[in-house]
């Protein structure tokens, strides 16, 4: 059983929240809830360096704000960027929703912060979780696709690390 | 009639006294009434002085004088009686003899007063039996003249019983059947202790009963007779049978009243049986109420004694198959379950007791009561308070599990053994096979929740405590991975064969991750001898996955550097043979052996991690204060160092000096630890961390912390800045098993602030990066 699953209903038996569970049916199965609240979970037991997530607001599960460091050993050490997440109400069966909240200078994130990743668009499959895909999206910052780039300037400059390295500096908005 | 009678013929006054003289006139007149024929008023007359004679010769008489003499002779009191039988007047005559009787009790009072008072002074049951001999008399001095009546066909015996009867209840004074049940219990008892000479023939109770029987009171003496006996029957099971479980005590106390008690009411109620049979018969319902008294008081006396008889299950056994038979013939069963109950909680379920005593009381009664109730009903009704118990104290379950991986724990397998070990049933996954053609209801006493398809082996039942075996598997790779360790001489047969026998009982997939320990263990053994074929190393390392052991106790101990080199040259080689795995070593697991030479010795020891690297500083340096050395091997706390250089000290190695700090002895000091010792010494390794001696709860309680802080800061990391309330919602929504005030959170944080872990700033909080 999923830890918040528990907590969700309890509160509400507690009368202390009583719109939570209204909110869980408005937006999502019990399914969906149960996974999410698992994945968090995960997330928060792997501890795993430099990637972090965690639901935006106590009443929904399916928005959640994280941070992204950038590995050691790329250009994007010591960077670090903050990201959205939106799971719609079908997930895991449709991939969630990624965005780059803060500036990323990345071949395959556009201006907007919308982001080109195989496993969150034709790839994605309901085996990977909150957990892989900040996993993936972390490195996908160290080692782009310049195959198919979002930000062409990115992938142009990618080769020369100097140059790359002061036009990431330049967008770059430390939070 | 014509001419004037004469009524009265001259007299004789010279021959005849006046009363003859009456008598011959009245004579005259009955004749001359008649008229000359044998009827009517003159009959009548006649018949006035039968009866007249006929009473005189049966009116009761006091024993106690002297018989007067007969105050007829035969002859006239036949000739009496003949007269009265013609015109019926017999009967009345019997009447009013057994009225007679009736106003004659005053004569027996006075006697039934007279002994009963002598048996309140002195208690002397054999003088009040005198009694009996007296009544005796009179009954038969009274009930002789009845058989007079015989002889006309008229049976007064059964009535002169009764009146005799009534006489007799009627004048019994108040402590009459306190004297007799004292006279009876004698006449009980006597016959097997007491046996004074002088008594022995008044105390024979068969001629007692015979003449109780005699009186026609035994039915009214019945109650007293039956509560001597049933006083008898308590009495004999207090004093041979309590305490006494290691023998069945139902057949002696069986014998016992067959032998003893059942003579005794045979003369009260089949004295008259022609043969055994007959008795046998006639005593039959008789001995089953006394038999089922008797269970009755044996049923209640180890129904009291139950605790105990649990406790010294299974040298207690006669006593509960003894307690079986009494229960199925008593139906106590209620009772029995309330007793036990009610001793439970007082003796058992409260803090002063051990929870391995809890189980072990749980298991015997376990197997005691399934000896008891096969069914199981009342296990069921016992069993479900010390249940609830037991989910309620923190370390059950570590308690099961340690016994239930050792072979001579309170769980004993080796008993279960005959029936092969069974794998664990879960209680709800049994349901009713509705197909089965053997289905039974549930017995009649059964409570609501009971279930006879429920697993019946004890492991299960203990299992099944809880409602998931997922606490016990995490609390068997615990223990398992602490035994593991703690194995140093390569013999890990034993751990082996008790992880298969763990896996046939709780399913291979669920010991999943014990095996993988297992393997680790035993590839530990292959890798060490890989690498020392690559080169000689002093180290012998386990190498364990820590996806899947248990979080080992980890503290910060630095080695000394020629141990670091060692233990790097040993990871580079293993990352060789192993691409991708790399080790991380845990300094303070493990032994160390070591050889320590002095000026003019050697101290061999076999020491822990800390314990080594504590000495080692010795070499370089002869004397450290503990704060030196917790600085120098970054151990945090100083009463680790401390006990580690005492350790050394009782060795005779060091020696503390007045201002606190340790002193190398290099030459044994006179009268010192090295005399005391052997040239190879083994210093206890400190139990492998304090941790694992800390409570199950403990550990809970700190492994949900954990949790909790990886929450903690995980939103840290995610948002950047919370305040103190943001964390304390989010953790009470999202964190599971949150259950503290935000006082406590903040107590918390506080903590993390001091180890440096977040940072806050008027009140909102960061993660340190």
């Amino acid at each position: 059983m999923a830890p918040i699953l528990p907590s969700l209903l309890a509160a509400s038996r507690n009368g202390k929240s009583s719109d939570h569970l209204r909110i869980r049916g408005a937006t999502g199965s019990i399914t969906c809830i149960c996974r999410l609240s698992n994945e968090l979970m995960t997330l928060m037991m792997s501890n795993s360096p430099g990637i972090s997530a965690f639901p935006k607001s106590d009443s929904n599960l399916f928005d959640w704000v994280g941070t992204i460091e950038g590995a050691p050993g790329t250009v994007y050490e010591n960077l670090s960027f903050k990201i959205s997440i939106h799971f719609p109400s079908d997930y895991p069966y449709v991939a969630p929703v990624l965005r780059f909240e803060s500036p990323c200078f990345h071949p395959n994130v556009d201006l907007h912060g919308n982001i080109c990743l195989d496993i969150l668009k034709d790839k994605w499959s309901a085996v990977y979780s909150v957990h892989t895909i900040l996993l993936s999206l972390q490195s996908l910052l160290g080692e782009p696709n310049n195959d198919s780039p979002l930000n062409a300037d990115a992938a142009e400059l990618w080769g020369n690390e100097q140059e790359f390295k002061a036009r990431l500096m330049s967008y770059y908005r430390p939070i | 009639m014509n001419k004037e009678p004469q009524l009265f013929p001259k007299m004789n006054h010279n021959e005849m006294s006046i009363e003859e003289s009456l008598r011959t006139n009245w004579q005259f007149s009955i004749e001359v009434l008649n008229g000359g024929r044998e009827d009517s008023a003159g009959i009548r007359l006649l018949e006035a002085r039968a009866w007249e004679i006929a009473c005189e010769a049966l009116k009761p008489r006091n024993i106690h004088l002297p018989a007067p003499p007969p105050s007829y002779d035969e002859r006239t009191l036949q000739q009496a009686f003949e007269m009265l039988k013609a015109p019926h007047k017999l009967r009345p005559l019997l009447q009013w003899f057994l009225d007679q009787i009736r106003n004659c009790r005053y004569m027996l009072q006075k006697d039934i007063l007279e002994f009963t008072r002598h048996w309140e002074e002195t208690m002397d049951v054999r003088h009040f039996r005198e009694l009996f001999n007296v009544l005796s008399e009179w009954f038969s001095v009274w009930g002789k003249e009845v058989l007079a009546f015989k002889k006309y066909d008229l049976d007064g015996h059964f009535a002169f019983q009764r009146a005799f009867r009534a006489s007799l209840l009627s004048i019994l004074p108040p402590s009459f059947s306190s004297a007799f049940t004292a006279l009876l219990k004698f006449t009980l008892v006597d016959s097997e202790s007491f046996t004074p000479p002088a008594s022995q023939s008044l105390s024979r109770s068969p001629l007692l009963f015979e003449q109780i029987n005699t009186f026609g009171v035994s039915e009214d003496f019945e109650n007293i007779i039956t509560n001597v006996l049933y006083e008898e029957i308590r009495v004999r099971v207090m004093d041979t049978c309590p305490g006494e479980w290691e023998e069945s005590m139902l057949p002696g106390l069986r014998e016992w009243f067959t032998q003893k008690a059942l003579p005794w009411i045979a003369g009260m109620y089949a004295s008259g049986a022609p043969n055994e049979e007959r008795l046998r018969a006639v005593l039959g319902p008789v001995t089953q109420k006394f038999d089922y008294h008797l269970c009755k008081m044996l049923c209640d006396l180890r129904t009291n004694e139950i605790f105990d008889i649990i406790v010294n299950y299974p040298n207690s056994m006669s006593a509960v198959l003894d307690l079986k038979e009494c229960l199925s013939r008593t139906d106590q069963r209620a009772k029995f379950v309330q007793a036990l109950r009610k001793f439970n909680t007082r003796r058992l379920l409260h803090h002063g007791a051990e929870t391995s005593n809890i189980l072990e009381q749980y298991i015997n009664t376990i197997r005691c009561l399934r000896l008891l109730d096969p069914a199981g009903v009342l296990l069921f009704s016992v069993a479900e308070p010390i249940r609830r118990y037991l989910r309620e104290r923190p370390d059950t379950i570590r308690c099961i599990v340690s016994n239930l991986a050792t072979d001579d724990g309170i769980l004993g397998l080796s008993d279960e053994k005959d029936s092969g070990i069974t794998p664990i049933r879960d209680a709800l996954e049994s349901a009713d096979d509705y197909s089965d053609p053997n289905w039974h209801p549930e017995p009649n006493d059964a409570e609501p929740g009971f279930r006879t398809s429920r697993p019946t082996d004890i492991i299960s039942i203990l299992v099944s405590i809880y409602d998931s075996r997922d606490l016990f598997i995490k609390e068997l790779q615990i223990l398992l991975g602490r035994r593991l360790l703690a194995i140093t001489d390569g013999d890990y047969y034993d751990e082996m064969r008790r992880l298969e026998q763990l896996k046939l009982r709780f399913g291979d997939t669920q010991l999943q991750v014990c095996e993988v320990m297992m393997k680790d263990i035993l590839n530990s053994v292959r890798t060490r001898e890989g690498i020392r074929e690559l080169g000689e190393t002093p180290l012998h390392p386990t190498v364990i996955s820590h996806l899947f052991w248990p979080e080992q106790a980890k503290t910060s101990l630095v080695l000394p550097l020629e141990m670091k080199v060692l233990q790097d040259d040993f990871a580079t080689k293993y990352s060789d043979r192993n691409p991708g795995k790399y080790l991380k070593w845990i300094p303070n697991l493990g032994t160390v052996e070591l050889k320590l030479e002095l000026a003019d010795r050697t101290v061999a020891a076999k020491v822990t991690p800390l314990q080594a690297a504590v000495i080692h500083h010795f070499s370089n340096q002869d004397t450290w204060t503990p704060q030196e050395l917790a600085d120098k091997l970054d151990i945090a706390e100083a009463l680790s160092i401390t006990s580690a250089l005492q350790a050394w000290e009782n060795l005779g190695v060091l020696e503390e000096m007045p201002d606190g700090s340790y002193f190398l002895l290099e030459t044994a000091r006179e009268g010192r630890g090295a005399k005391r010792y052997n040239k190879m010494v083994l210093i206890a390794p400190e139990t492998v961390g304090e941790v694992e001696a800390a409570e199950t709860a403990e550990r809970e309680q700190t492994e949900r912390m954990r949790v909790h802080w990886q929450f903690i800061k995980g939103m840290l990391n995610s948002f950047g800045k919370l305040t103190l309330e943001e964390i304390h919602g989010k953790l009470r929504f999202f964190a599971p098993d949150y259950d503290h005030t935000q006082e406590h959170l903040a107590i918390f944080m506080q903590s993390a602030l001091k180890e440096g872990l977040v940072e806050v700033h008027d009140g909102v909080w960061r993660a340190v990066r």
